[in-house]
C-alpha cells in the first residue's frame, strides 16, 4: 500500500539507492529538499512574473511626480528631462543622468534608500562606462530584496502545512504579491517600495521566530537590519522608532541565550535612541505636490467651509477657489514656485499644524481616513502610468495583466475605514487568544504572531495618518501605498494559518477520505447510469 | 521660287520661337507666383532655416525671440533645421529667413542649390556663409570681438551693452532709421543687396526684437507707422492681491491710462463667495477704463493640454459673459502656436492676442506655425526704463508692442511704475478700440471704439456693487459605497466596545470587593451558631 503511493522518483530513486550511487542520490535530495516545496516553486515563478515585467519589453515602472527630486540629488541623479512634468507623471523613465562634476545642491536628501541607490549608480557605472543611470539596476537591487522576503514569506505561510495546502496558500500569495500593480513599484525612486520590502522582511523574520525552522541570530539579524532601513527610508517613519524598538526587545526573550538577549536589548534601545535623535536632524522631505493636495484635497475638500478652514491657518480665504483641484491641474509651475504661492500659501501649513486642526475637526480626519483608504485599495494613482513614451501607450496607460487582486480590491468597495476597523478587530481577537495562550505557558514564541499583527496594524495606521497629514487623500503615493501592503501581507498570513486550519480539521475528521468515497461511488454510478 | 519658300518658311519659323519665347517668359514667372499664393496659406507666411541653437554662445536663445518678434506680427511660419531641409521645401514659400548662428560650414548641398535659384524675398541673418552668398563682399561685413554696442531706431535710443563677438555693416551713409552703434560709431543696422537683406547681429533680448521687428516689418511691404502700445496687467488669479489690483485700477483710471488685465482662467468652484468676489473686482477694473484678456491655460497642466483646454475655454468665457466680463483676447506664448493646430483650437477664434516671452524650454523640432489677426509683442516696464526717446514724449516703437505690469510687486512700487509710465506723456491706445472679435458656439463679440457687442447688442461696463452671499452651502453630502453596512459594524463595534467596558468596570467592582473582602472578619457558618448558642447560655 505503501508502495503505490511512493511517485516515480521515489521508485528510481531506490533503484540509485541500491546501486549505491551517491551523486545522484545527492541530487535528488537536493531537488526534492528544496526546488519541489512550494515555496521554492512560487518564489521561482514570482521570479518569473518580475523578471518579464521589470526587464523585458514592453518594460514596466511607475511615472514620477517629482517627489524623488531630493532623493535622487543625494545619489548624485537628476532627472535628464526628456518630459515635461507631466508626462514625467504619466509615463515611466527608465534613464537618468549622472552628475559629472560636484554636486552643491542644496537639496540633497540621504536615507537609507541612498545606499541601495549608491549601490545601483555604481554597478550601473562600471558595466556602461557613461553618465546615464538606468533605474532598472536599482529595481534589480530591491528585487533580489523583494524576492527573499517572498521566500521567508512563503516559508511562513507554508510551515506546519501538508503539501497540498501548501500549495493554495502559495498559489494564493502569488495572485496577491506577484500583482503588476505592486511590482510595478519595483522601478521607481519612490522610497515606498523599500519601505514594503523592508515591512515583509521584519514581518517574516518576527513570525518565523514562531517556527524555528531558521536561527534566532539569522532571524533577529534580518529584523534589525530592516529596522534600521524602515525608519531611516523616511522622514515620517522615524518615530515608528519607539515601536519597533519595543518589540525588538521583546524578541530578546525568545531565546534562552544571555548574549542573544544582550544583543536585542542593545540594538533596540540604540534604535530608539537614534530615532529620537533622526527625528531632530534628518531633513523632512515634505514637497511641494504633497503640501498642495493635503491642503485642497484634504482640509478644503472636507471642510464644511473652506474659506473658515483656510482662515484657521491664515490664509486667504479667496484660495478657496483651489478646494479639490491637484497640483497639476489649474497653476502653472510658475505660479506654484512664485513668491506669492509660497508666502501666501505654503508657508502657513506644516504637518503641525494640519494634524492640530484635524485633531480639532476628528469628523473631518475621519473623513480623510475614509477617503485614503479607499484610494489605498486601488493600490496605482490612477494618474500614475506604468510604460515608457517610446513604447508608443497612450498617455498615462497602466499595465493590465496579471492584476486580478489589486482589480478586485479596487472593485470590492471595502475601502473604508470601518471596513478596517471590523478586520483589525478581527486580526486582533484571533491572535490574542494565541498570546493568551503563550502567556500562561509562558512560551514566548506563541505570542509572536500577536505581536506581528499589532506592529503591522501600528505601522499601518501611522503610515495611512502620515498620508492625510503629508499629501493628502488622493495622493496614494504617500502612505496609502504602505498601508495597502500591509493589509494584503497581514491578510495573507492570517488566510494561511486559516487555510492550514481548515486543512487539519478535515484531515482529523476524514474527510478528504469521505469525499474520495463519495466521488468514487457517485462517478461509478454515473457512469453505469451512462451506460460506461 | 526656292528662295521665297526659304524665306516664308524662315519668317514662320521665327514666329514660332518668338511665340514660344513669349509663352515661356510669360508663363514661368506666373508659374512660380502660382506656387507661392497657393501655398502661402497652408505652410505659413515664411519660412525660417537655422542652422543651430548655440546654447552656449551670445545667440542663445535668438530663434525663439525671433518666432517671437514674426508672431507678435501676426505671422505664421515654418521652422526648419538646415540639416532638416530637403529640396523644394523653400520654393513653397515667398519669403524665406535664414538664421546662421555659426561659422560651420553647410553641408546640405540641396539646401544650397535651392538657396542659389531662390527667387522669393530673403532676409538673412547672422553670419553669411560662402556656400549660400558668393559675392560676401558686396555686404561690406565687419567683426570685432568684445565690443559696447548700442540699438537706435527713429525715435529710441535703447541701452548699450556689451557682446563677445559683434558682426555689423561697416558703413555709414545709409537710408535705414536702424542703427546699431559699435565702440560709438553708428552703422546701418540691415543692408539689402538684390532680393537679400542681411542683419548682420540678432540677440534675445527686448532692444533688438523691436529693432528686427521694425526691419521685419518694412521687409513684409508694410510702411504703416501707426504701431500701437498697450498696458497689461498679467496672471491675475481669483486669489492674487485683489486689493492691490483695485488700487492699481484707480491709479491708472486717475491718470487717464487704459489697461488691460490678463486673467488666468479658472472654472473649479465658481460658485463660491470667493469667485463671485474675484468677478466683482474684474467688473470694477472693465468699469475703470480696463479690459479683459484671457491667459491660454497653461500646456503644463492638466486643463492646458488641447483636449481639456478647449474645454476650459469654452466654459471660462461662458462663466465670464455670464457674470458681466467680456474677454477681449488671449495672452499667449508664441510656443503655443507652435505646439497646437488652428483648427482644433478654440483659443484661434480671438482675433487678438498678446505674445508674452516663453517660459518653458525650446522645442527643438521643425515646427510650423499659426497666429492671431492682431497681435502685440510683450516688453516689460524695465525696458521702457532702459529706453531713451529722443524727443520728450516717449514715442511708440515700430512694432505694436504691450508693457506688462506685475502685480506680484507691492503697492509703493506699482505706483513708481505707473507714475514713470504717466511721466513719460505716452500714447497708450484701449485695448477695446482695437478691433477685437471672437465666436464661440452661440456667443460673439465684437469691440472698437464704440464699445463692447455681444451678438450685436451693446454691454454695459457700469459697475454695482452686487451683495456677496455668505452662507454658500459648499458641500454636498458624500456618498459612501455600503456606509450603511460599516456605520452598523462601526455601530456593532462601538456596542461591543462598551460592553467591554462595562464588562471591565464590573470586572473591577468584583475586584475590589474580592479583595476587600480579605481584610473583613470573616465568621463561619458554625461559629456563628456557636455564638448563638453560647449567647443563649448567658
Amino acid at each position: 500500500m505503501l508502495n503505490e503511493k511512493k511517485s516515480i522518483l521515489d521508485t528510481q530513486f531506490e533503484k540509485i539507492n541500491r546501486k549505491n550511487d551517491s551523486w545522484y542520490q545527492t541530487i535528488y535530495f537536493m531537488i526534492k529538499k528544496y526546488l519541489l516545496t512550494p515555496q521554492a516553486i512560487g518564489v521561482g515563478v514570482m521570479a518569473g512574473i518580475v523578471f518579464f515585467s521589470l526587464f523585458c519589453y514592453p518594460m514596466i515602472g511607475m511615472g514620477d511626480d517629482g517627489s524623488n527630486r531630493e532623493i535622487l540629488e543625494g545619489s548624485n541623479l537628476y532627472n535628464l528631462e526628456e518630459l515635461n512634468p507631466k508626462e514625467s507623471e504619466e509615463f515611466f523613465q527608465k534613464k537618468w543622468g549622472i552628475m559629472e562634476y560636484y554636486n552643491d545642491s542644496t537639496h540633497k536628501l540621504f536615507t537609507s534608500q541612498t545606499i541601495f541607490l549608491d549601490m545601483a549608480v555604481s554597478i550601473d557605472h562600471a558595466v556602461s562606462q557613461d553618465n546615464i543611470f538606468d533605474l532598472r539596476f536599482y529595481g534589480g537591487i530591491l528585487t533580489i530584496l523583494f524576492l527573499s522576503g517572498i521566500y521567508f514569506l512563503f516559508e511562513v505561510v507554508t510551515s506546519r502545512a501538508r503539501l497540498l495546502s501548501g500549495y493554495i496558500i502559495v498559489g494564493i500569495g502569488l495572485l496577491i504579491f506577484g500583482d503588476t500593480a505592486y511590482i510595478a513599484w519595483i522601478n521607481s525612486f519612490y522610497d515606498q517600495s523599500l519601505v514594503c520590502i523592508s515591512f515583509l522582511l521584519i514581518m517574516v523574520s518576527l513570525v518565523l521566530m514562531r517556527d524555528q525552522k531558521y536561527h534566532n541570530v539569522l532571524l533577529l539579524s534580518i529584523f534589525l537590519v530592516n529596522m534600521v532601513i524602515l525608519l531611516f527610508a523616511n522622514y515620517n517613519n522615524l518615530i515608528l522608532g519607539v515601536v519597533l524598538g519595543i518589540i525588538g526587545i521583546i524578541l530578546g526573550q525568545l531565546n534562552s541565550l544571555k548574549s542573544f538577549k544582550r544583543i536585542a536589548i542593545f540594538f533596540s534601545v540604540g534604535m530608539i535612541v537614534c530615532s529620537m535623535i533622526g527625528l531632530f536632524i534628518m531633513p523632512k522631505n515634505e514637497n511641494r505636490v504633497g503640501e498642495y493636495n493635503r491642503m485642497t484635497q484634504g482640509v478644503l475638500q472636507t471642510a464644511e467651509n473652506p474659506e473658515q478652514a483656510l482662515a484657521y491657518f491664515d490664509i486667504d480665504p479667496q484660495y478657496a477657489i483651489l478646494t479639490n483641484t491637484t497640483y497639476f491641474e489649474v497653476l502653472s509651475n510658475d505660479e506654484m514656485n512664485s513668491n506669492q504661492m509660497k508666502t501666501e500659501f505654503f508657508d502657513k501649513q506644516n504637518s503641525f499644524n494640519i494634524a492640530r486642526y484635524y485633531f480639532e475637526n476628528p469628523g473631518q480626519l475621519y473623513q480623510m481616513m475614509n477617503n485614503t483608504v479607499n484610494q489605498s485599495f486601488k493600490v496605482r494613482p490612477y494618474w500614475i502610468g506604468n510604460y515608457e513614451k517610446i513604447q508608443g501607450f497612450p498617455s498615462g496607460t497602466q499595465a493590465n495583466y496579471f492584476t486580478f487582486w489589486s482589480q478586485l480590491k479596487s472593485k470590492s468597495r471595502l475601502g473604508n475605514f470601518g471596513f478596517i476597523s471590523i478586520w483589525m478587530f478581527i486580526m486582533f481577537t484571533t491572535t490574542l487568544l494565541e498570546f493568551i495562550k503563550g502567556r500562561k505557558e509562558k512560551d514566548y514564541r506563541k505570542m509572536v504572531l500577536f505581536i506581528a499583527v499589532i506592529m503591522g496594524m501600528i505601522i499601518g495606521l501611522w503610515e495611512l495618518y502620515q498620508s492625510v497629514i503629508t499629501t493628502g487623500s488622493t495622493n496614494v503615493i504617500g502612505g496609502g501605498f504602505v498601508f495597502s501592503f500591509i493589509f494584503d501581507t497581514l491578510t495573507f498570513i492570517m488566510l494561511s494559518e486559516l487555510i492550514r486550519w481548515i486543512d487539519g480539521k478535515m484531515k482529523d475528521k476524514n474527510w478528504y477520505l469521505k469525499i474520495k468515497n463519495w466521488w468514487i461511488k457517485n462517478g461509478t454510478k454515473r457512469n453505469n447510469d451512462m451506460g460506461f | 521660287m526656292g528662295l521665297k519658300e526659304t524665306t516664308i518658311w524662315d519668317f514662320k519659323m521665327r514666329k514660332f520661337i518668338l511665340m514660344i519665347t513669349m509663352i515661356i517668359v510669360l508663363f514661368i514667372p506666373m508659374k512660380q507666383n502660382y506656387v507661392f499664393s497657393q501655398e502661402k496659406n497652408d505652410k505659413g507666411d515664411v519660412v525660417i532655416l537655422y542652422d543651430q541653437l548655440a546654447m552656449d554662445t551670445q545667440y542663445a536663445g535668438n530663434l525663439i525671440a525671433l518666432e517671437n518678434v514674426l508672431t507678435a506680427q501676426g505671422k505664421t511660419m515654418m521652422v526648419l533645421n538646415f540639416t532638416d531641409y530637403s529640396q523644394g521645401m523653400m520654393n513653397e514659400f515667398s519669403r524665406m529667413i535664414i538664421l546662421k548662428n555659426s561659422k560651420n560650414d553647410i553641408i546640405n548641398t540641396e539646401l544650397i542649390d535651392d538657396f542659389r535659384n531662390y527667387s522669393g524675398e530673403i532676409m538673412y541673418i547672422g553670419q553669411l556663409s560662402q556656400e549660400l552668398i558668393e559675392n560676401k563682399a558686396v555686404f561690406n561685413g565687419m567683426s570685432q570681438s568684445q565690443s559696447s554696442i548700442q540699438l537706435f531706431d527713429q525715435n529710441h535710443t535703447f541701452s548699450n551693452e556689451i557682446v563677445e563677438e559683434c558682426h555689423y555693416i561697416n558703413e555709414n551713409e545709409t537710408d535705414s532709421q536702424l542703427f546699431i552703434a559699435v565702440n560709438g560709431i553708428k552703422h546701418p543696422f540691415s543692408k539689402k543687396n538684390e532680393t537679400i537683406q542681411w542683419v548682420p547681429l540678432f540677440l534675445d533680448n527686448a532692444s533688438f526684437q523691436i529693432c528686427l521687428g521694425d526691419a521685419v516689418k518694412t521687409w513684409f511691404s508694410n510702411s504703416e507707422n501707426n504701431a500701437m502700445m498697450t498696458v497689461v496687467i498679467p496672471n491675475i488669479y481669483p486669489f492674487s492681491d485683489l486689493m492691490l489690483l483695485v488700487e492699481t485700477t484707480n491709479k491708472l483710471y486717475e491718470y487717464g491710462i487704459p489697461f488691460t488685465v490678463g486673467i488666468v482662467p479658472v472654472t473649479e468652484n465658481i460658485e463660491y463667495p470667493a469667485m463671485q468676489n474675484y468677478y466683482q473686482v474684474l467688473r470694477y477694473a472693465q468699469s475703470k477704463n480696463g479690459s479683459i484678456v484671457i491667459h491660454q491655460p497653461d500646456q503644463q497642466t492638466t486643463n492646458g493640454i488641447i483636449e481639456n483646454s478647449n474645454t476650459i475655454i469654452d466654459k471660462e468665457v461662458k462663466i465670464l459673459i455670464e457674470n458681466g466680463i467680456y474677454p477681449l483676447g488671449i495672452i499667449a506664448s508664441e510656443e503655443m502656436l507652435f505646439t497646437t493646430q488652428k483648427e482644433d483650437n478654440l483659443l484661434s477664434s480671438f482675433s487678438s492676442g498678446v505674445i508674452i516671452q516663453n517660459d518653458n524650454e525650446t522645442i527643438i523640432e521643425n515646427k510650423s506655425s499659426w497666429g492671431f489677426e492682431k497681435s502685440s509683442l510683450g516688453i516689460t516696464m524695465q525696458q521702457i526704463d532702459d529706453t531713451r526717446s529722443n524727443t520728450r514724449r516717449y514715442h511708440n516703437y515700430g512694432i505694436d508692442t504691450t508693457i506688462i505690469i506685475d502685480l506680484s510687486e507691492d503697492l509703493i512700487a506699482l505706483d513708481g511704475v505707473i507714475e514713470r509710465l504717466n511721466y513719460k506723456w505716452m500714447k497708450i491706445t484701449d485695448f477695446k478700440e482695437i478691433q477685437n472679435q471672437w465666436e464661440i458656439g452661440d456667443t460673439s463679440l465684437y469691440s472698437d471704439a464704440l464699445g463692447i457687442t455681444i451678438n450685436g447688442m451693446g454691454v454695459s461696463l457700469s459697475y454695482n456693487d452686487d451683495e456677496i452671499i455668505d452662507d454658500y452651502d459648499y458641500q454636498e453630502k458624500q456618498q459612501y459605497s455600503l456606509e450603511k453596512i460599516f456605520n452598523a459594524g462601526n455601530r456593532v463595534l462601538l456596542i461591543f466596545v462598551g460592553l467591554i467596558i462595562i464588562v471591565f468596570i464590573g470586572i473591577l467592582l468584583l475586584s475590589r470587593w474580592v479583595y476587600l473582602n480579605k481584610f473583613r472578619k470573616k465568621i463561619k457558618k458554625k461559629d456563628k451558631e456557636k455564638n448563638k448558642k453560647d449567647d443563649n447560655r448567658q
